[in-house]
This record gives C-alpha cells, sequence and structure tokens, in this order.
C-alpha cells in the first residue's frame, strides 16, 4: 500500500502545481474580447474590411463579431456548410470538414476534393477543433452545445469566428429568408458577396418564375411528411418545408401539425404530399426512396386520399429542405415540380 | 362477497368494458366522422351488413376499419400482453419493481432500434426498421440474461434481476454510442420518438401476429398460475414442496422475451404499464395469478385502449407518444390507489 501513497501524492502536488500556474498564465494573457472593434459594416478607403456580421449564440441570442480579413483557416460541418463554401468557391479556405449525411452534389464534386473531408469521425471534438487552430468555425446550432464544442462566446473570445446556420439556431424561426441570409453573410464574410448575390437571385428566381406562372390559379394544399418506423412527422409552418411550400403559392394542409396520425393526414386530405426521405450512410439511396414512397403511395388505409389517387405523392430529399444551404434550390425546384406538374419548371 | 366473487364479477364487468371501450373509442378522431356511419363500416366489415359499395370502402371506411379500429385492437393487445408480463416478471424475480421490460428486453430493444437507424441495417428490413430490429433486440437480450444468470450454477432471482440490470446499461450505452457515433439530430429525435411508443403502425396483419401472440402467451401463463403463486413464496419453500423454479423461469422469460418482442415490434415501448397495472390488480384483488392474470390482461387492454384515444385527441391534429400519456395518467392513479389501501406485494393483504 504505502509504495502507491508516494507517487500518488507526487501526483497531486503535480497537478496542484499545474493547475496553479495554468491560473497564473490565464491572468497574464491580454483580454483579446475587447481587441475587436465594435463598428457595423463598415468600408475602408484602403479595402473592404473591417466587416461586422451578425449571427447567434447557442442560446440564440444575437451575437456581433468584426472580421478583420476573409477567415483563411475554416472549419466547416455538416452538409450545408460544407455545399455553402464549394458552392462560394470557398475551398481554399477551408483547412478540415466534417459530417456528410449526403454525397455532395456532383458539381461541387471537384471543390469538394480541396476541402481536406475527413471521414473518420462524423464531427470533431473540442480537443480536435482547438488543435486544428482554426480562426472560423461554420456550423449547425446543435454543434456548439456545451456538449459539444461549447458556446460561440468563448470561440469569439480566442479570436475564432463562428458562424451557425439561422435555421439551426436553438429556439429560432425556420424560414427560407434565413437561408438567404446566411449565403449572403458567408458572402460578405469571404468578400465574395457577388457569387453569394447570384446564388440567392437565382432561388429567388426559382419562387417569382414559379408564382407568376401560377398566377391566379387556387394555392395548392400541401402536406410535407416523414413517416418513420409507424409515426409521421408532418413539416408545418415553422418548418423550413413548411416556409418555402408558402414562398411557392401553397397552403399547408396541416400548418400547426409536428407529430400526426394517419387518420389526421386523411382528414386533411391535401392534394399534394411530399414524403421526406434521407438515406443515411451506408444505406441504398434507390430502396431508401422507395420505401418511403410506399409507406404512403402503398397503404391500403391511405388510398383514399386523393394525392394518392391522383399520383400526386411525391419524394423530397430532407437535406434539400431542411438548413440545406445551397441546395435549397433543389428543394424549391423539387417542391414547385410537385406542386405544379403541368408547368416545366 | 368473496374474494373469488369479486373476481369472478370484475372479470365479466373488465370484458364487456373492454368490449365497449372498443366500440366507443372508434367513434373518436381528428376526422369528423357522425357516429351512424362509423357503425355502419363496422356493420358492414363485421357482419356484412349494409351496402358495401357505400359502406365497403371509401375515406371513411379506410379510417375507420383500416386506421381507428387496427389501432385501438393493437392497444388492447399490447395493454394485455404488457399488463400479463409485467405479472409474470414480478411473480419471477419477486420484485415489486419489476416490469416487461427489466431484463434487458427494453435496452435490448433500443439498441436494436439504434443500430437499424445508424448503422445502415435500416434498408434492408423494410418500413418499420427500428421496430423490427428492437423486437430481435429485446429478444436477444432477454436470452442473453438468461444464459448469464445461469453461469456458475443455478439461476436465481437475485442473479437474474442483476445480469439483467448489467446487460440493460451495456445495451443502452451501446444504443447512445450508435447515436453519438452517428451524431445526426435528426437520428436521435427519430429513436426517441420511438421509444416512447405509439399505435399509429398498427394493420390487420400485424394484429393477427400480437394478438395470436399475446392470447396464446396469455393462456400459457394462466395455465401456470400454481407455479407462479410458488414464485411469491422463494425457491426454497417451492423446493419443499417438490417443484423446481429455476427451469420454470428459463421457460417463462422466452415466453416473456418473445411476447414483448412482438409488441416492441407492433407499438415501440410504451412505459408504465407493464409496472402499474399488475400492481393495481393486486391492490383490489390480492395476489392469487388465476384470478390477477386475466384481470390484468383486461385491465391493461381497456386502460392502452383510452390512452389511445387520449393520444390522438390531447392536442388536436397532433399525436403525442402513449409513453407519456401512460405515464402521466397511470402514476397518479396508481398512488391514489395505493395511499387508500395497505399493500404487501405477496401473500394476503
Amino acid at each position: 500500500m504505502n509504495t502507491w501513497k508516494r507517487p500518488l501524492s507526487a501526483l497531486l502536488a503535480l497537478s496542484l502545481a499545474l493547475t496553479l500556474s495554468a491560473c497564473g498564465g490565464q491572468t497574464n494573457t491580454p483580454d483579446t474580447s475587447g481587441s475587436q472593434p465594435e463598428s457595423s459594416v463598415s468600408e475602408n478607403t484602403d479595402g473592404y474590411y473591417p466587416v461586422t456580421i451578425t449571427n447567434y449564440n447557442y442560446d440564440g441570442q444575437e451575437v456581433s463579431y468584426t472580421y478583420e480579413e476573409a477567415p483563411q483557416r475554416v472549419l466547416a460541418v455538416y452538409q450545408g456548410c460544407i455545399e455553402t463554401m464549394i458552392a462560394l468557391g470557398l475551398e481554399n479556405h477551408v483547412i478540415a470538414s466534417y459530417g456528410l449525411d449526403n454525397e455532395v452534389k456532383e458539381e461541387w464534386q471537384e471543390g469538394f476534393a480541396q476541402m481536406h473531408y475527413d471521414d473518420s469521425v462524423f464531427a470533431p471534438d473540442k480537443e480536435t477543433v482547438t488543435l486544428l487552430e482554426p480562426d472560423f468555425i461554420f456550423s449547425w446550432g446543435s454543434y456548439f452545445g456545451d456538449k459539444k464544442l461549447g458556446d460561440v462566446d468563448a470561440w469569439n473570445e480566442k479570436g475564432v469566428g463562428t458562424y451557425m446556420n439561422s435555421n439551426t439556431v436553438p429556439g429560432g424561426t425556420r424560414t427560407l429568408e434565413n437561408e438567404y441570409t446566411d449565403i449572403l453573410n458567408i458572402g460578405k464574410i469571404f468578400h465574395v458577396e457577388d457569387k453569394a448575390q447570384a446564388l440567392v437571385d437565382e432561388m429567388k428566381a426559382q419562387v417569382t418564375g414559379t408564382l407568376s406562372a401560377v398566377q391566379g390559379q387556387d394555392p395548392v394544399r400541401v402536406a410535407v411528411v416523414e413517416p418513420i418506423s409507424g409515426k409521421i412527422t408532418n413539416y408545418g409552418q415553422k418548418s423550413l418545408a413548411g416556409d418555402m411550400v408558402t414562398a411557392l403559392g401553397g397552403e399547408l394542409a396541416m400548418p400547426e401539425a409536428d407529430s400526426i396520425s394517419k387518420e389526421d393526414l386523411v382528414a386533411a386530405d391535401p392534394e399534394v404530399i411530399f414524403v421526406v426521405y434521407m438515406a443515411y450512410s451506408g444505406d441504398d439511396p434507390e430502396s431508401v426512396m422507395a420505401q418511403q414512397l410506399a409507406l404512403i403511395q402503398d397503404d391500403p388505409a391511405l388510398q383514399s386520399l386523393q394525392a394518392v389517387k391522383n399520383g400526386n405523392v411525391h419524394l423530397i430529399m430532407l437535406g434539400d429542405m431542411y438548413a440545406s444551404g445551397p441546395r435549397t434550390l433543389d428543394g424549391l425546384k423539387t417542391l414547385a415540380q410537385g406542386m405544379y406538374p403541368e408547368l416545366s419548371l | 362477497m368473496s374474494r373469488n366473487g369479486r373476481a369472478s364479477l370484475a372479470l365479466v364487468i373488465l370484458a364487456a368494458a373492454l368490449v365497449l371501450s372498443l366500440g366507443l373509442a372508434v367513434s373518436v378522431g381528428s376526422m369528423a366522422i357522425p357516429m351512424g356511419d362509423v357503425y355502419r363500416v363496422m356493420a358492414y366489415e363485421l357482419f356484412g351488413l349494409g351496402d358495401g359499395s357505400t359502406w365497403g370502402s371509401g375515406g371513411v371506411h379506410d379510417v375507420v376499419w383500416l386506421i381507428r379500429l387496427p389501432r385501438l385492437v393493437l392497444a388492447a393487445a399490447t395493454g394485455a400482453g404488457l399488463g400479463v408480463c409485467g405479472t409474470v416478471m414480478q411473480a419471477m424475480v419477486q420484485n415489486t419493481m419489476a416490469d416487461p421490460y427489466i431484463l434487458g428486453v427494453s435496452s435490448g430493444a433500443y439498441l436494436g432500434a439504434a443500430l437499424a437507424l445508424t448503422a445502415g441495417a435500416g434498408t434492408a428490413l423494410g418500413g418499420n426498421a427500428m421496430g423490427l430490429a428492437g423486437a430481435v433486440g429485446a429478444f436477444l437480450a432477454a436470452a442473453a440474461v438468461l444464459l448469464l444468470a445461469r453461469l456458475g450454477g443455478r439461476s436465481t432471482p437475485v442473479k437474474l434481476l442483476l445480469s439483467g440490470v448489467a446487460l440493460s446499461a451495456v445495451c443502452s450505452a451501446l444504443g447512445n454510442f450508435c447515436i453519438v457515433l452517428e451524431n445526426d439530430d435528426h437520428a436521435a429525435a427519430a429513436l426517441v420518438q420511438w421509444t416512447m411508443g405509439g399505435m399509429g403502425a398498427a394493420s390487420w396483419p400485424g394484429n393477427a401476429i400480437a394478438c395470436g401472440v399475446v392470447i396464446s402467451g396469455g393462456l400459457f401463463f394462466w395455465s401456470q398460475y400454481r407455479t407462479l403463486n410458488l414464485m411469491l413464496l422463494g425457491d426454497e419453500c417451492a423446493g419443499t414442496l417438490g417443484v423446481e423454479l429455476s427451469a420454470k423461469r428459463l421457460i417463462y422469460l422466452l415466453v416473456v422475451a418473445a411476447m414483448v418482442g412482438v409488441l416492441v415490434y407492433q407499438a415501440g415501448m410504451v412505459g408504465f404499464v407493464g409496472l402499474i397495472i399488475p400492481h393495481g390488480v393486486r391492490l383490489l384483488f390480492g395476489s392469487d395469478h388465476r384470478t390477477l392474470l386475466p384481470l390484468a390482461a383486461l385491465t391493461g387492454s381497456v386502460f392502452l385502449v383510452w390512452m389511445d384515444v387520449l393520444c390522438r385527441v390531447v392536442l388536436p391534429g397532433n399525436e403525442i407518444p402513449m409513453g407519456i400519456l401512460t405515464a402521466l395518467v397511470g402514476a397518479p392513479v396508481f398512488l391514489a390507489l395505493l395511499a387508500r389501501r395497505r399493500y404487501g406485494f405477496g401473500g394476503e393483504v
């Protein structure tokens, strides 16, 4: 027993010493949080920066951060964030990326090759991120939770800029406008506003084009649903998918509902139903799609639905209508095509 | 009235209540269907009465016959199954805290569902992947608990219980590990929803299996009521009466696992019912398994039929997971019962 005690006490003494020195070190570090100028978007004569962008912290409160230059060491986590960086041609700013649910779209494959994608884990832990020494973290809200990376404020104080997809802010709203704002904000941070504006304009053109083509028509009654093992999730007016449907001139058949029964679906009897599918890694997308569609299309209990009878049950990929980033355009296209099959969009 | 007479009367009343509940509950739902139409559909489907072209197809028919009634029948089967399994488990491990899920069954189901969701095992299994994998997980976990409890000698209630608790911890840890690996909010949310149970997946072919398993399992245990009564007295006491309980426990646990597995597949995990229904019935009618088992089955049935109705009407147009309501409604009722009586679990009260 005694042989144990001595190393143990030595260890205790050592850890105590380390703790104390760590405390000492902290007081010596200059306070970096005050060094960020609190100006709004200002364009100096000699250049574009500094630029201040307002985003959110994990509590859902607005937080402003000032960029003195375009971040050069970006960590991008999750599908939409990775694809936003590629779509804006910013892949050479990225030092590491993680967390794809689906393959990156064909047109972004070339850029993706330069994204330093790491598939060993779905998302890196705090220690890995700290060692990566990023100057910008671009991810979803949940990733800044206290059990994951920790809060935005702490990173910002360390001089690391953060941006969370506005449609993933805890307790926040979920709108199409948020997706536009995010792309434009990333454009501002990296000084590629024109590219960002072009992406957003394309999305807006899809919306206005659809709206003008169906002008005067009665709104289509739409439901976006996701059947999972006996339960059906409904994407209502508080969801991005719901907001996209409304923006395209549709009316949500079940605006208030979150989790519905088959009977609720029959009672609402939407004209068009979109079935959400999500092919997790390892799943074969084709069979996932066929299965999800069959859960609505082929259920004997749902054969009286007009959408089923008229062949108006369509698939939509989760990634195209949930914190979708540049895929928002695909989501809008899929929705518009399903809602207005007579249009060649 | 004697205790036996009281119990028989309660049996008749509960059986009638079940039929009546099914009949009444089928008229409740989010879609406004006139009462008369509901029963015309039922009359047509059950007895061939009325006009088939009006009542044999279409929206009203589908809602009543293909959505509402299958859910209610599944709820009844689930309630009966969990009531019986809970009663048996409590006797088997001589522990008041036991429920159908306690011996690793629920965490086994959780692990199976998590694997189906995250490891890509889902595609091959069809639409209700979580249910199927959950059922398999439940069964395997129960089998593993049995094996563990028999290592190094006869299985005793204490060994069974502790093996179950340990295996539960391992299975839930592994299930959570899958979720952490996948690190996907969407998957995690779907799993949480699933673990709270619900009757949304009900269909007639599925119900045929669920009812078949619950009824045959229930009858089997009813035929074993003497052994179950002995189990409450303990192994030593049973031994002096010439009954070896450890072999019986093995068979019982496998039957319980099969029943719970099938129910997990159909309805997910409906918590609390299997714990409180047996206690509630014991409080009122004593612990003789000859009456306890059928009473627990019927009480569980009636309870879940009405819980399914509540699931659908509490938030109009929304469905609440059943596990939330069974606990919220069941616990106060149970506590009220507990407060009013002396309760000794085994033996006479």
